[in-house]
């Protein structure tokens, strides 16, 4: 049986994809509470964060987020090895977790999403987002790594 | 007895802010690897690792790490409301964590570094990291968001 943390990023990748702001909407605490530490914005409610994905400039594609990868990072995660591993609890807090997707925006760049976030009555109440953009394996690196294949893989 | 994450996070970063490369052996096994996402990159064993840290173009700077900016993101973090929140445990897998801070580079950048990592015993085993870069908050958002001002 899914968890609710399953359930809950299966549905809100889905809104994402479908562009369905208002049951993106939904799946927000009405005092909901978004940050992203690399600028320090902070948003709060849930109009605004449907204002900020509704109103992306050049339109979020459809299908934004890629759910190959989610699954990689947020229930196969293999550094964890347990399909449970995004199912994280705080002691004494409730509902806690985070999850790792590759999302593909207007102008054909590819930023993987980090999500920390809580969940409250299955909807989420905070979160704390950070984007990072692929990068090229640096030559300098590569006698101590191992590279896995094309972009889309990782 | 459980690990002391936060110790644990604080001596990490402290052996790499003094850059001391022996002491962070000491606190990582043998075969401890580090994954990129971003580049698809896997560094495998301690040594590798190590060595990634030591040849690093420009050298890593001295005090590097932000440890105010890792108090705040790990033990403070106001929408967790609990000082272990980032101290998570998956049932029954042994202990996994995760750990933001904010990172200086020798070209003069400042970087958040998010990293999600698993211990063995009392050491870390394994580590995926991703690197995120300050930005500035875009026009387009500001009748949406509040600003924080970003400390570089």
């Amino acid at each position: 049986m899914p968890s609710e943390h399953e359930s809950f990023n299966t549905r809100m990748a889905k809104a994402m994809n479908d562009r369905d702001f208002q049951a993106y909407e939904a799946l927000l605490t009405d005092d909901y509470v978004g940050e992203y530490p690399q600028s320090g914005e902070v948003i709060h409610g849930p109009k605004n964060a449907r204002a900020i994905i509704e109103y992306y400039p050049g339109t979020l594609p459809r299908d934004t987020l890629d759910l190959k990868s989610a699954r990689v990072g947020a229930t196969e995660a293999r550094w964890v090895r347990t399909p449970t591993f995004t199912v994280v609890r705080a002691e004494g807090t409730g509902n806690v977790g985070f999850s790792a997707m590759q999302s593909r925006y207007p102008d054909g760049s590819t930023w993987w999403v980090i999500n920390f976030y809580e969940l409250r009555g299955g909807r989420l109440a905070r979160s704390t987002t950070y984007f990072a953009p692929l990068f090229e394996a640096p030559e300098w690196r590569k006698p101590y790594v191992e590279q896995r294949g094309p972009t889309a893989d990782r | 007895m459980p690990v002391d994450h936060h110790q644990l996070q604080a001596r990490l970063m402290k052996t790499l802010n003094d850059r001391n490369y022996d002491e962070w052996e000491s606190l990582v096994t043998e075969d401890y690897t580090e994954e990129y996402p971003q580049s698809g990159e896997t560094i495998r064993g301690r040594k590798n690792v190590r060595a990634a840290m030591e040849n690093y173009p420009g050298g890593l700077p001295q005090d590097g790490f932000d440890t105010t900016s890792t108090k705040r993101a790990a033990v403070e973090a106001t929408w967790v409301k609990t000082p272990t929140f980032t101290f998570v445990r998956v049932e029954g897998t042994g202990n996994v964590g995760t750990v933001a801070f904010k990172a200086r580079y020798p070209d003069g950048s400042t970087w958040w570094v998010v990293i999600m990592y698993e211990l063995r015993g009392e050491k870390v085993a394994k580590a995926t990291a991703f690197f995120a870069p300050l930005f500035e908050a875009p026009e387009w958002r500001k009748p949406y968001a509040e600003s924080k001002t970003v400390r570089t």
